[in-house]
């Protein structure tokens, strides 16, 4: 969204009843950035000391500095206390199941700002030169603060979400609701409310100066442009809740998104037209031409700036760290740079994300895939939260002008206005679409349509001397967004249910089948058009493939070649089957699933292991030559030596100790065990190729299938010789205990760790896990860490 | 064109096909056009080289198992009837008007049949690695699609005969949304 600063803005007037503050006086300078944290009128220069006493003296212990520190002091305590905010609100469960969290948020906000309020905080009129020194300064909302800072993040994350078949499927009734729907809602919302004002209906507004008009035509239509754009914040926070199928959501998500090049085309436009005394016809034309120049030139440039970060990511193989950044950094430049030349910005933002998803978010390493994915995340929620925390802080205030016909002449139309335009385009969308959008979701997309901070902000930038009824206007604004949000947006969840909308899918995993034939079924279909002759859909989507796979691919992939959605697909899903081999055993016992075990594909221990072989000869009734683990079936739980129960003591130690003291292993040979294993990975060649120290080397681990497989193979290998070893131990002491009970207990051993290691967090940290219990096989290794000891093996992690 | 084709259908031949496979009239004619002009022979039917003209279809990794898709066992020539049955499977779904040549099911069948390269209604490996040469052609290591086409037999398979037949085909897809992927707009 790109705000311009309309000539006029700059010479905005505080409003004349409130007399703390002084006339000021501007000149044509742009204002001051009123959404970054200014610096303090009394703070000294930066590198400067600032000494709070006119007289020196020596050294001091402590000091207050809050002239110099407290402005960032209170921005990011706001910035935490939103975050927690959520966090309290997501434990408060009775709310939160009822209400969206972006009410809450509000709520918070009417909260703070009574506080503040009541305080006699004075309330910011958005010109941070007022700032006065020494005062408690609280962040507030500017449309600066929300159009450069809190809005991107959003953008970026949705844009990320973007890329998805869904959203290419419906992208062309997506552009008909965003263009051709925003435009509907403007004029006939502008031109009814100017109808309603001339027939009578609505009366005089009053002003500022205490006098009060007939809105104006232009008025009207400033009005209408701002207050019927779908605002992606809020359509974002309540849609993610309420979990719709992902067609209706990428149409209504993706409508609130694009509508933005509309929007600034029309307020802008609008807000000249009202500025000027007379309008001619070649100022019409200019508005058709801005509006492609905003949407186009924000996408291309956007486009531009992806297409660049893959290029850059083809080379920091050895500078993994900047890869967070160069993804980030440039994605938020686009941003910037789009709105530099007032071109939409998060058009721009939404195609550098697109071009990123595509290209360089494959060519970074997987820590700075996630990195970058949770870096999105937690800020666009964090700005989420603060944008509807800010909403509601702008409430309480005196500034409001409340006039009942304006305000629900205003909310009705933008109700009617809504649903007149959605089923009007869809019906239009339908003649053309193969899925048809039935009538409840229709309805659902019309009630969808929540207004939100993107209104808020373009109202705050009017100006009092164009648009002369704007507080009117600002509070009408507030009232429509409240209600959408609160009204609309609390009753959605109940209305999907009741119109027995399709719901979204469980988001599993595609498996083999289903992507192999998404790409048959692709092929196929593009060549069932060509036979008919009607290029369509399928034609323009293999197009796209090829040349993507030809040429694009080839410039912006650092290895193009590996990069295909089967292979990828079968090197995650093999990747995940091998983590269950891993900890498959573990989990099993703790659950007392043993039973599964007999399924040899569960438990597939290579049969050439030496070790299985050595250990398995002496096993009395072991059926199976393969793994020890057959036994696990034959035997019911209750034929332990122990109760059952103490197996799922999260403790090791403990369950050990319940067990015959045989094959008990003291702490100290399982901190021997863990040094050896330390040491047997810090020698062993793959660790040596990958764990060089760079500064700049983020600490990968290597997701390579080869790689992987190779590991397993080394730790089924420790598992079998554990069980072995442990076996051998028993069979002298408790005959009665077979090869079952013994690896039970070897596994038993790995839960220590295991529990420690965040459960499942992190493929790293669970990985030690299984070998743990192994390395007291390997006795040579032993004889190298005699002596050493330490009391728990979870420093191991 | 147009013309010529809408002389050559008569009323009764449309009302028939409209029967069958629920095209509109309009839909019919038009799709006749298409027939005629790719009919180069002037014969009133097409064989797999009529198709195989086509620029695009003869680039289509797939492109043969489609025109083969379009012809009966042993039959070397199609006719405007049997061709319009084949594309009556990609009407869209509507859910007032039942149709039984573009259920879910004939839509799944007519893509069993790009796997089922030999006609015996199972998929073997070999076949599956076929389909896969043609698709992802030399990106890819044979080692690599062997393992995939593996994979893939193993996750659809479920008698464990290491085959995939149409029962399984159809589990396996459960969750695809054929009726929207398999489906075209054809003009009216």
């Amino acid at each position: 969204m790109s705000e311009q600063w309309p000539s006029g803005q700059n010479n905005y007037q505080p409003p004349t009843y409130d007399p703390r503050y002084p006339q000021p006086q501007f000149g044509d300078y742009p204002p001051p950035p009123p959404g970054l944290p200014p610096f303090p009128v009394a703070a000294p220069a930066p590198g400067t000391i600032h000494i709070e006493t006119e007289e020196p003296h020596g050294i001091r212990v402590a000091n207050w500095r809050w002239t110099e520190v407290g402005l960032f002091f209170t921005f990011t305590a706001f910035i935490v206390i939103c975050g927690l905010a959520k966090v309290a609100f997501h434990h408060a469960h009775w709310l939160s199941s009822r209400l969206p969290e972006s009410c809450l948020m509000i709520i918070i906000g009417v909260a703070v700002g009574g506080v503040l309020y009541l305080c006699g905080v004075p309330e910011p009129e958005n010109k941070e030169d007022k700032v006065v020194p020494d005062e408690f300064h609280l962040p507030t909302f500017t449309p600066r603060l929300f159009f450069l800072i809190l809005l991107p993040p959003v953008i970026l994350e949705s844009a990320y979400s973007l890329y998805n078949r869904a959203f290419a499927v419906n992208l062309y009734t997506v552009l008909l609701y965003a263009v051709v729907g925003t435009l509907f809602n403007t004029f006939t919302i502008g031109l009814l409310l100017y109808a309603l004002s001339e027939a009578g209906a609505i009366g005089r507004l009053p002003v500022d100066s205490g006098s009060s008009v007939f809105v104006t035509l232009p008025d009207t239509m400033v009005f209408s442009s701002l207050i019927s754009a779908v605002d992606p914040v809020a359509v974002l926070a309540i849609f993610q809740e309420v979990g719709v199928n992902q067609d209706l959501y990428y149409l209504l998500f993706g409508e609130s998104l694009l509508n933005d090049a509309v929007t600034v085309v029309l307020y802008t436009t609008m807000v000249t037209f009202a500025e000027l005394p007379e309008v001619h016809g070649e100022q019409y034309v200019l508005a058709v031409l801005a509006f492609f120049t905003v949407s186009l030139g924000g996408l291309s440039l956007g486009v531009v700036f992806g297409l660049v970060t893959a290029l850059l990511t083809r080379t920091t193989e050895e500078v993994r760290v900047v890869e967070p950044l160069a993804v980030l950094g440039i994605a938020y430049l686009s941003y910037i740079t789009a709105e530099l030349f007032h071109f939409s910005g998060i058009i721009s933002i939404i195609g550098c994300g697109l071009a990123q998803s595509h290209y360089a978010l494959r060519n970074i390493s997987s820590k700075s895939f996630t990195t970058v994915k949770y870096f999105t995340k937690m800020v666009s929620s964090t700005s989420d939260a603060i944008i509807f925390l800010f909403l509601g802080m702008v409430l309480v205030s005196d500034r409001h002008v409340w006039h009942t016909g304006f305000v629900s002449w205003t909310l009705l139309l933008c109700l009617v206005c809504r649903f007149g335009g959605v089923l009007l385009l869809t019906g239009l969308a339908n003649m053309f679409r193969v899925k048809k959008i039935n009538l409840q979701e229709q309805f659902i997309m019309g009630y969808g349509g929540l207004r939100g901070a993107i209104a808020f902000s373009l109202v705050e930038m009017l100006d009092e001397n164009t648009v002369r009824p704007r507080h009117v206007f600002l509070t009408t604004t507030l009232v429509v967004i409240l209600f959408t949000i609160f009204f609309q947006g609390a009753t959605i969840k109940p209305l999907v249910k009741l119109l027995n909308i399709e719901k979204s899918k469980q988001d599993c995993q595609k498996t083999l089948n289903e992507e192999m034939n998404d790409n048959v079924i692709g092929h196929m279909m593009a060549g069932i058009e060509e036979i008919v002759g009607v290029r369509g859909d399928f034609y323009i989507r293999r197009k796209w493939e090829y040349i993507d796979e030809v040429y694009l691919k080839r410039i912006f992939l650092r290895d193009a070649n590996r990069d295909n959605s089967l292979t990828r697909l079968y090197e995650k899903q093999a990747l995940a089957q091998h983590f269950a081999h891993l900890y498959g055993p573990v989990t099993l016992v703790e659950d007392h699933k043993a039973t599964i075990l007999h399924n040899g594909d569960v438990l597939d221990v290579e049969g050439e292991d030496v070790g299985t072989q050595t250990s398995t000869e002496g096993l009395a009734g072991l059926a199976d030559q393969r793994f020890p683990g057959v036994q696990l079936r034959r035997r019911s739980p209750f034929d332990w030596p122990g109760s059952a129960g103490e197996l799922r003591r999260p403790s090791s130690v403990a369950a050990a100790a319940a067990r015959p003291s045989a094959y008990r292993m003291s702490a100290q040979e399982v901190a021997e065990s863990t040094e050896t294993l330390r040491k047997a990975f810090r020698a062993s060649p793959y660790q040596k190729y990958c764990g060089q120290y760079g500064r700049h080397a983020v600490d990968d681990e290597s997701l390579d299938l080869s790689d992987q497989l190779k590991r397993r193979h080394l730790t089924a290998r420790r598992i079998t010789s554990m069980a072995a070893l442990v076996h051998r131990s028993t069979h002298v002491s408790d005959p009665s205990l077979g090869a079952a009970g013994a690896l039970t207990a070897a596994l038993g051993l790995g839960q220590l760790p295991r529990r420690q290691a965040n459960s499942g967090e992190s493929p790293v940290g669970r990985s030690v896990c299984l070998p743990l219990m192994g390395a007291p096989s390997c006795e040579g290794d032993r004889t190298m860490t005699a002596g050493r000891s330490e009391p728990s093996p979870s420093h191991f992690l | 064109m147009g013309n010529r084709s809408s002389l050559l259908l008569r009323d009764e031949e449309i009302a028939q096909i409209q029967e069958e496979t629920g095209f509109t009239p309009n839909q019919i004619e038009r799709l006749y056009s298409r027939f005629t002009s790719l009919d180069r022979g002037d014969c009133g039917t097409l064989s797999r080289e009529d198709f195989l003209r086509i620029p695009e279809l003869a680039i289509n990794p797939l492109g043969d198992r489609i025109v083969h898709a379009f012809f009966e066992d042993g039959a070397d020539r199609v006719n405007f009837r049997q061709f319009m049955q084949v594309l009556a499977r990609f009407r869209p779904i509507k859910k007032t008007k039942d149709n039984k040549l573009n259920s879910r099911e004939q839509k799944l069948r007519f893509a069993f049949k790009m796997y089922d390269l030999d006609n015996d209604d199972k998929v073997s490996r070999d076949e599956l690695l076929a389909i896969l040469h043609m698709m992802v052609g030399a990106n890819i290591s044979e080692e690599q699609l062997t393992s995939i086409a593996e994979r893939t037999i193993m996750e659809a398979d479920q008698n464990g005969d290491q085959m995939i037949s149409f029962e399984e085909f159809c589990k396996a897809l459960e969750r695809t949304d054929v009726e929207q992927k398999m489906s075209i707009r054809f003009l009216n």
